[in-house]
């Protein structure tokens, strides 16, 4: 399985990208949102981790553009699943992930690192 | 011859031929017809009288009180001691002669007579003369007395009226002044009751009144004043009236029995009716009704000016009502600070003390007092003063009589702003955790995401085969050391978060739990000392907001302490199991007795400047009574500080999920 992770903080992209590689998955990174919908649209991933506050472009200005340029390429290949984190708790914005196009929403922090990578494996099911 | 005769009275006539002629000269003979006849006019000085003639006596008893000085000369047949006694006594005789006297006898007489004649005469003369003048005085002095009894019942008279009328003013002066006395209606009736108890025949007074299209009748039953409304229309005669029906009827109705005869008379423009019941007969009536019209005007000015005072009263007491009815506190004082009117907001009691005796219960005038700039100035001024721990905004107005002149009397209104000088703070709070909420928020947001990834790097990194156990131990506390800032964030923002007014079930320990992380460091100088006591008891408050309690009481013991000390959070439930208790303690110096009262006030600091903005008691005083509870505290100098908290707990709510 492809996996893309977009986010800022390095911590973050090095905790998913250590779990997702133990798992045997490719995984690419990305730091933030112009450098993330770049490698989108190069890498093809299946799932997407998407952070919500970023320098550059926010989580659902990627997803909006991603939109945008995919329609334009006529690129419309197999659609990854894309999963929202936030570290705002409580945001009213952030408890809809369909309305913005993400299928699934994640809270930072973490409950634990296992329980991210097992919601995002019964997501690919 | 002389001019006048004697008289020889005599039947017979017979003697005259006996006499000489020198003696006839003298005398003249006449029966007693003629002797009668002659007595009445000018009769004869001196009688010879035939006493054995039948009607001698006769004749002496008629000359008696004619003529009764002239000689008498009786003449008996027989001369014996009884004729001579009798003629004496009875018939005052002058001298006696025998029937058969001489002659010589007679002539001596006679020359007798005639020397004393014209003294006789004369003495006759003047009786006459006498009577005569007599009988004129006493008919003047009958005139007289007939005058002086006609003055006299003259002036009898003119006395006896002149007292009546006298009276008659004296009572109308009386009344007039009575009258002039009377202050009320009532007094006004029982002025007429008494006049015209007198008069007898006449009921009480009853006055029927008229104002605003409002008609009442005023009377005195049984010694006290009473007032009726009417509501029936009523019209008001302008001219006096006897036995008008209609108000006859409502006399009747009102007092239960009926009214026959009555009089109504008219006042004030006919806005009122003085309506009498009487039993007079027309006479009487007429002279009722002239006794009524000398007082008229005194009763008519009087009853116009008892209606002016009536409506003076009612204004005032609208005055008065209005000014009592006025919420805030209100007094006018002298430029003395002595107070002159004050409504019931500002004291109960009617005492004339100074303002800051009476309303601040102070011995000096309270600082900041707006009185003296509001003098100079001359025109309203006002700020505010902390007046028994409430903060007042005092106005002062100055009130000038004469534009030129200083102000002598001034206006204070007092307006308690404490509410809203809480809420002020509260918003100014707010608004400052509004800033520091959203600070909070990218905080959070900023330290969340590295804490993600070091805990998941350390769950990661924990999965590793064959860690050294060093290592792991390592691992772990790093672990344990991010999930503890990542709740302390969680709390801030918690504490910091927007959402306002949200009551919520939440427990004590709770509050203080959430509270404690973020006061280490406030605390790490002192040694904290926890013994909470009420784990799970819920109270129903806004958490945050009560988390800023326990978080300024927190901050306020541990300044309290200057060297290291120990700061005692405790709580519990009181014995009356309906109240859930938070103490604070610190091991400070105390709060000095003069600061006591004044602690909670809004702005008040011991603080440095820069170091507190003297809000916090006074806000978290205000928040706990929101809370319905109570903050206080004890206070011993040298020892410490206790601050109480004390909340309601709220009764278990059966959960319907």
């Amino acid at each position: 399985m492809k996996i893309l992770i977009i986010d800022d903080e390095p911590l973050v992209r090095r905790s998913l990208e250590r779990v997702f590689q133990s798992h045997q998955h490719e995984v690419q990174c990305a730091e933030n949102g112009i450098e993330g919908l770049k490698r989108w649209l190069e890498f093809h991933p299946d799932l997407i981790f998407l952070d919500v506050l970023m320098p550059g472009l926010t989580g659902p200005e990627v997803l909006r553009n991603f939109e945008l340029e995919s329609q334009k390429k006529s690129l419309l290949s197999k659609k990854a699943k894309v999963i929202l984190m936030s570290a705002f708790t409580g945001d009213k914005q952030m408890t809809d992930p369909k309305g913005l196009g993400a299928d699934l929403f994640m809270a930072k922090p973490f409950e634990s690192i296992f329980s991210v990578y097992d919601q995002a494996m019964e997501l690919m099911k | 011859m002389l001019k006048t005769p004697l008289a020889w009275v005599t039947g017979d006539k017979t003697t005259e031929k006996n006499l000489p002629s020198e003696a006839r000269e003298d005398i003249i003979f006449c029966t007693f017809d003629e002797a009668i006849e002659t007595i009445r006019k000018e009769g004869p000085w001196g009688y010879f009288i035939e006493m054995d003639h039948p009607r001698s006596e006769l004749f002496l008893k008629e000359l008696g009180p004619i003529d009764p000085d002239s000689p008498r000369i009786l003449i008996y047949n027989k001369l014996t001691e009884k004729s001579l006694k009798e003629g004496i006594n009875s018939w005052k005789a002058f001298d006696f002669l025998e029937k058969n006297f001489a002659v010589d006898e007679l002539m001596k007489l006679l020359s007798v007579l005639r020397e004393k004649r014209s003294d006789w005469l004369t003495g006759r003369e003047l009786r006459k003369e006498l009577s005569v003048q007599k009988r004129k005085l006493e008919k003047l002095t009958e005139s007289l007395e007939k005058i002086v009894e006609e003055r006299t019942g003259h002036i009898e008279k003119s006395h006896l009226e002149e007292s009546v009328k006298l009276q008659k003013e004296r009572n109308l002066i009386r009344f007039i002044k009575d009258m002039a006395f009377q202050r009320s209606f009532e007094e006004f009736l029982q002025i007429l009751r008494r006049e015209f108890r007198k008069l007898h025949k006449l009921g009480d007074p009853y006055l029927f009144f008229r104002v605003d299209e409002k008609t009442s009748i005023m009377s005195i039953e049984n010694g006290s004043f009473v007032e009726n409304d009417l509501n029936i229309a009523l019209e008001f005669p302008e001219n006096v009236e006897l036995n008008n029906k209609a108000f006859s009827q409502i006399l009747a109705n009102l007092f239960g029995r009926p009214f026959i005869k009555t009089i109504l008379i008219p006042f004030s423009q006919a806005n009122s009716i003085l309506a009498l019941e009487h039993n007079f007969n027309e006479e009487e009536l007429l002279h009722f009704q002239e006794l009524i019209s000398e007082r008229w005007p005194v009763m008519n000015m009087a009853l116009d000016r008892s209606q002016s005072e009536k409506k003076l009263n009612l204004y005032s007491y609208r005055w008065e009502k209005t000014f009592d009815g006025i919420r805030d506190p209100v007094a006018i004082l002298n430029i003395d600070r002595e107070v002159v009117r004050s409504n019931k907001k500002f004291s109960d009691r009617f005492v004339s003390t100074k303002c800051y005796e009476t309303f601040a219960q102070r011995q000096t005038p309270c600082e900041n007092c707006p009185l003296e700039k509001s003098k100079t100035s001359g025109l309203p001024e006002s700020s505010q003063v902390q007046i028994k721990g409430r903060t007042f905004r005092v106005s002062s107005f100055p009130v000038r009589t004469k534009l030129s002149e200083q102000p002598t009397t001034f206006v204070h209104h007092y307006q308690d702003v404490t509410e809203s000088r809480h809420l002020y703070l509260r918003m100014v709070q707010s608004e400052k955790m509004g800033a520091l909420g959203s600070l909070a928020g990218h905080l959070a947001h900023e330290l969340n995401n590295p804490f993600t990834g070091i805990r998941s790097l350390v769950e990661l990194l924990l999965k590793e085969k064959n860690l050294e156990e060093n290592l792991r131990k390592d691992l772990e506390e790093i672990g344990k050391a991010t999930l503890r800032s990542q709740k302390i964030i969680r709390n801030l923002i918690e504490f910091v978060k927007e959402e306002r007014g949200e009551w919520t079930m939440i427990s004590l320990d709770e509050i203080v739990d959430r509270t404690l992380p973020m006061m280490k460091t406030a605390l790490r100088r002192h040694n904290l000392h926890l013994d909470l006591q009420a784990e799970g008891v819920q109270i129903f408050v806004e958490p945050q907001l009560l988390q800023q309690v326990v978080f300024n009481l927190l901050n306020n013991a541990s300044q309290a302490m200057k060297e290291a000390g120990t700061v005692g959070l405790s709580t519990r439930i009181l014995a009356d199991q309906k109240t859930v208790e938070l103490t604070l303690s610190d091991g400070g110096d105390g709060i000095p007795q003069e600061i006591q009262s004044r602690i909670f006030e809004p702005f008040f600091t011991t603080k440095q400047e820069g170091f507190g903005t003297g809000l916090g008691l006074s806000l978290s005083k205000s928040i706990i009574e929101k809370f319905k509870g109570t903050l206080f505290f004890e206070s011993k100098i040298g020892e410490g500080t206790k601050f109480f908290v004390h909340l309601p707990i709220a009764p278990l709510v059966v959960e319907n999920s």
